[in-house]
């Protein structure tokens, strides 16, 4: 045997039903509009996230330590000597060290000048 | 002769003049006043010019049982209208809606989507003081979303919630949709200062190409599962954007936001206006309903600048928001950002907040589509 609220709930729409529960409406009102915020904030958050993501913002790689600048020189100034050059130009080791460190740090882009102009 | 005089006598009572009442006269005014504004003051005119012509259509008068009227099984204009009374029509809209919108404004600065939820109030309000005013809860609901400022899910509810009262609601809804700019003005006018008004906000960036791709699928899911039973309205919403800005469906987005969107626009403006027949409409709800609907506008617009303003307490200097892109939440797109644009340009000149104020725009319209899902799981 159906329950009385059962049969009531059955032949009721949602409409009457909600009039006995709500009929003054605040209980729908702070409801739907909670649910129209909350669904709005979620987007809110995951666009901001996405948009982080694409601006480079947030990143997911670990980001590669780069080498101090005195240790880019160093380095630059070994592989000069290893060329061959035993009295390395003060502007090649500069030179060698910035394509060093633009390369360390991944800031290099895919098309180059291939011209390092340092200014005095 | 007479059996002529008695055929002439008989077409007579088959005629329009012979079967016309004032309240047919009445609408067929109305109807006219529509197709006027609408030409002269260019106030949503592919809406207004097939709407006023279908209460025209809807209006003269004839003898039952000639299977005509849009409210006689299988006639013609019932056939046509089965789109609106059954919610087809809506979504076919939104997915028109969808491939015409560019949601970059709302992507660069998704903070202000909140907005939209704001002027979303507009409906809530406009629900108590319908239940207030004797109306059931669903016809309520029904009434309500005229405060949502957008036609296609006014129709689609009150199709669901109250089909007896949607012609009323629909032609109150587009009314005051073109009505926007002279219902806004003063509202926001009064509820902010000149210093607010003269808030200068940052230009969006520009937005990639991939986020355009996620979004309407992000935005999709998210909502959706949020609230299915806006499910019609939010797909063809998502969808409709994902053929636009997928980069590799241009014909059928061309088709949707081009031919589509055009059909089922006339379609549903002249039989919405068809649905207006005078012993159906000239009622004392149908009054009421119009009252309803100018007040849930003026909530919604209240809702939105007020909200922004609260919201500015919180911000700091210079990332302050201009309270008059708060109306915009409204949806109504691009009518309400074009007021946030003009009334922004009357306090400073060099201060353009359109693409600012379409950010709220778009997200109304999601708001809007989201509020009529929960209306229509607690009343459908």
């Amino acid at each position: 045997m159906m329950s009385q609220a059962l049969i009531f709930l059955l032949t009721v729409s949602k409409s009457d039903l909600m009039l006995e529960k709500d009929p003054h409406g605040w209980v729908l009102t702070f409801t739907s509009v909670l649910v129209v915020f909350v669904a709005l904030i979620l987007l809110r958050y995951a666009y901001d996230f996405i948009g982080k993501l694409n601006t480079g913002e947030i990143t997911f790689t670990r980001k590669k330590k780069g080498l101090s600048e005195e240790e880019a020189v160093a380095v630059a100034m070994a592989l000069a000597l290893e060329k061959g050059n035993n009295n390395p130009d003060e502007e090649v080791a500069a030179a060698i060290a910035l394509a060093l460190r633009e390369e360390i740090e991944g800031s290099v882009h895919d098309y180059e000048s291939y011209v390092i102009t340092i200014k005095r | 002769m007479n059996t002529i005089i008695e055929s002439l006598q008989q077409f007579w009572q088959y005629t329009g003049f012979a079967n016309m009442t004032w309240q047919h006269l009445v609408m067929i005014i109305i109807g006219i006043g529509f197709i006027t504004v609408a030409i002269l003051k260019e106030w949503e005119p592919l809406l207004l010019v097939p709407i006023g012509f279908g209460i025209i259509i809807g209006n003269i008068p004839f003898v039952n049982g000639l299977n005509i009227g849009i409210y006689e099984q299988g006639s013609v204009l019932n056939i046509l209208y089965q789109g609106v009374r059954q919610g087809w029509y809506p979504p076919l809209i939104f997915l028109g809606i969808g491939a015409m919108t560019d949601f970059s404004a709302l992507i660069s600065q998704p903070r202000l989507m909140l907005i939209g939820a704001a002027a979303q109030i507009g409906i809530f309000g406009a629900y108590l003081i319908s239940l207030t005013m004797g109306f059931t809860p669903a016809e309520a609901g029904a009434i309500g979303i005229i405060g949502g400022a957008d036609g296609p899910t006014a129709i689609f509810l009150s199709s669901k919630l109250a089909p007896h009262l949607m012609g009323a609601i629909a032609v109150s809804a587009y009314s005051y949709m073109a009505l926007v700019p002279v219902i806004q003005r003063p509202i926001m006018l009064l509820l902010t200062t000149k210093k607010e008004r003269a808030i200068r906000m940052k230009a969006p960036r520009q937005v990639s190409q991939r986020e355009k791709i996620i979004f309407p699928i992000v935005g999709f899911v998210l909502t959706a599962f949020i609230v299915p039973s806006g499910l019609p309205l939010l797909g063809m919403l998502f969808f409709g954007n994902l053929l636009k800005e997928s980069g590799v469906t241009r014909r059928l987005a061309e088709t949707a936001r081009g031919p589509l969107i055009d059909v089922v626009t006339t379609l549903i403006g002249v039989t919405v206006g068809a649905s207006t027949q005078a012993n159906e409409f000239l009622s004392a709800s149908s009054v009421k309903i119009f009252l309803l609907g100018l007040l849930s506008f003026v909530i919604a617009t209240m809702g939105g600048v007020l909200f922004v303003k609260f919201w500015n307490i919180f911000l700091k200097e210079g990332n302050k928001i201009n309270p008059l892109i708060g109306n915009a939440g409204v949806s109504a797109v691009p009518d309400s950002a074009r007021v946030s644009e003009i009334v922004g340009l009357e306090t400073d000149k060099k201060n353009h907040l359109l693409m600012n104020a379409m950010g709220p725009n778009v997200a109304g319209v999601i708001g809007s589509a989201v509020a009529a899902g929960i209306l229509l799981s607690f009343l459908g």
